[in-house]
């Protein structure tokens, strides 16, 4: 079962308290909501057209770094968030060592 | 790797998508936001869907500056620049990656949390960062903290 990488709680004077878990994309690094007792394998999609407001769609999972991914990452391609920040960060040293920021 | 607070409201009547922003320096560092607080202060009268989001951004919105205080006492002083109040969205806020949201009633309030090392991260790039939005530009008014190491 994954561990618990996020929580949500959202208190509504007009109703209930909710709870939810949330997973971290090991792609992009955004939390998506887990269904309960789905252990992650149930994403919750923010959906204002169906009842409840999310609609519930199957997870992803990369075959390459053996980790959930978030349903915009599910392309086929691995990079890691870890590689997609130190290249984002090493292009802007490059630009700013060339005087070009 | 110390901790920051930053609470942050919006009491002004700009419409406008951001509500917070946290960026690095020309000192670069990551910043790792791990839990994130807000509330509509607004008195709502009807029900309305807010979407609360939080997105990585690559420039600076026009706002009030604030500074994020150590949750130790003992740390360092907060390096990134964080504001609020913000009155003119960064351009890049309604394109940038993002990375949770929450839809929610205006009336209610959510929090959310992260375990250690599932924080939702911004590069370590001067002016880049993290931001804390809604995806609909509001008048309304809102209030909340965000925890975040750097």
């Amino acid at each position: 079962m994954p561990r618990q990488e996020g929580y949500l709680i959202i208190t509504d004077p007009e109703g209930p308290v909710i709870e939810r878990d949330t997973l971290r994309c090991r792609h992009c690094g955004r939390h998506v909501e887990v269904k309960p007792a789905t252990m992650g394998q149930v994403y919750l999609i923010p959906d204002r057209r169906v009842p409840g407001g999310y609609r519930e769609v199957a997870g992803a999972y990369c075959g390459k770094c053996h980790a959930p991914i978030c349903l915009t990452c599910d392309t086929g391609h691995c990079e890691p968030l870890e590689r997609q920040l130190e290249r984002q960060e090493s292009r802007r040293s490059i630009l700013t060592a060339a005087g070009l920021l | 790797m110390p901790r920051y607070a930053a609470p942050f409201t919006k009491t002004n009547s700009d419409s406008v998508l951001q509500i917070l922003e946290i960026l690095s320096q020309a000192t670069v560092q990551r910043c790792r936001l791990d839990h994130l607080i807000v509330k509509n202060k607004g008195t709502e009268a009807a029900d309305a869907v807010f979407d609360y989001v939080v997105r990585r951004v690559t420039g600076s919105a026009t706002g009030t500056a604030l500074t994020p205080n150590p949750v130790d006492p003992n740390d360092a002083a907060c390096r990134s620049a964080a504001k609020h109040i913000i009155t003119a969205d960064a351009a890049s806020f309604s394109g940038g990656a993002e990375l949770l949201r929450v839809p929610l009633n205006n009336r209610a309030t959510f929090q959310w949390m992260a375990s250690d090392g599932q924080e939702l991260v911004g590069a370590a790039v001067n002016t880049n960062g993290l931001s804390v939005g809604v995806a609909a530009a509001t008048t309304s008014t809102f209030a909340g903290t965000a925890f975040f190491k750097e």
